[in-house]
């Protein structure tokens, strides 16, 4: 995995704030791979359903650019109800918790 | 502030004013649409998917050019160095009363993501996304270029009397 120490206590941080303490963040995509090099960060939310998931989505996403700066951030969310789509399915197979 | 400020911050003005007018014409158009359901987007005319790829086209090439252009020619007017980090640009935009907060700015921007390329395969989630950016997104960011073009405007000729 492909992210400093500081980086995953920033996400963790930013996850509670956002979602309170029951989601899980998984990291997906190409940090997770040692080999490569760059690219953008993948995170995957799973989260207890809420009505306001979306404000959730967008402070979660607030706190990332605060704390992480203007790298690329892709953050995916599904609530517990919601199907699994293709993409959520690679997100849990390939993604690291953290 | 040189001239040429002041002449990219006018072209910015000019280009953003006539990117809204055509965002607001989509939008009215797509509202006429609302509440957007699943079904809509999975049986969605080429009328209506043209409709909606020049919405979503125009949403984000005006936040493009809010960010890049117009945000940045402010500060040049004001005569700050506008700042590498888009969250220190948000901010101080904000302070002016241009933007409410970065939250706001951020809304803008995951709206746009979720427009552009998440949820291809799943209409439910396209049609909630449409309509958040229908109901909240475009109308805040038509507001935010109203207020920065106003703003531009008002400074310049502040510096002409």
């Amino acid at each position: 995995m492909r992210l400093t120490q500081d980086q995953i206590d920033a996400i963790r941080t930013s996850a509670v704030e956002a979602f309170g303490p029951g989601a899980e963040v998984r990291l997906f995509g190409s940090r997770v791979d040692d080999a490569k090099k760059g690219g953008d960060i993948d995170l995957y939310v799973v989260t207890p359903d809420r009505p306001d998931v979306w404000d959730a989505e967008v402070r979660f996403s607030t706190a990332l650019w605060l704390r992480l700066g203007d790298r690329k951030i892709d953050v995916l969310v599904r609530q517990h109800s919601e199907p699994l789509q293709p993409i959520h399915k690679i997100a849990e197979q390939t993604g690291v918790v953290l | 502030m040189s001239s040429s400020d002041e002449a990219l911050a006018l072209a910015a003005v000019q280009k953003t004013q006539r990117l809204a007018d055509s965002l607001a014409s989509a939008l009215t158009r797509l509202g006429e649409e609302s509440p957007l359901t699943a079904a809509f987007i999975s049986s969605a005319t080429p009328e209506d998917k043209d409709l909606m790829d020049a919405f979503v086209h125009r949403y984000g090439k005006l936040q493009d050019m809010l960010d890049a252009q117009l945000f940045r020619s402010i500060l040049l007017i004001d005569l700050e160095d506008p700042p590498a980090s888009m969250v220190d640009l948000v901010n101080a935009v904000a302070k002016r009363g241009i933007v409410d907060d970065l939250n706001e700015w951020s809304d803008l921007r995951k709206t746009r993501n979720r427009l552009v390329h998440e949820y291809e395969d799943a209409p439910d989630r396209a049609a909630a996304a449409l309509q958040h950016a229908i109901d909240v997104a475009a109308p805040t960011m038509l507001a935010i270029q109203g207020r920065a073009a106003s703003y531009v405007n008002r400074r310049l000729a502040e510096r002409q009397t």
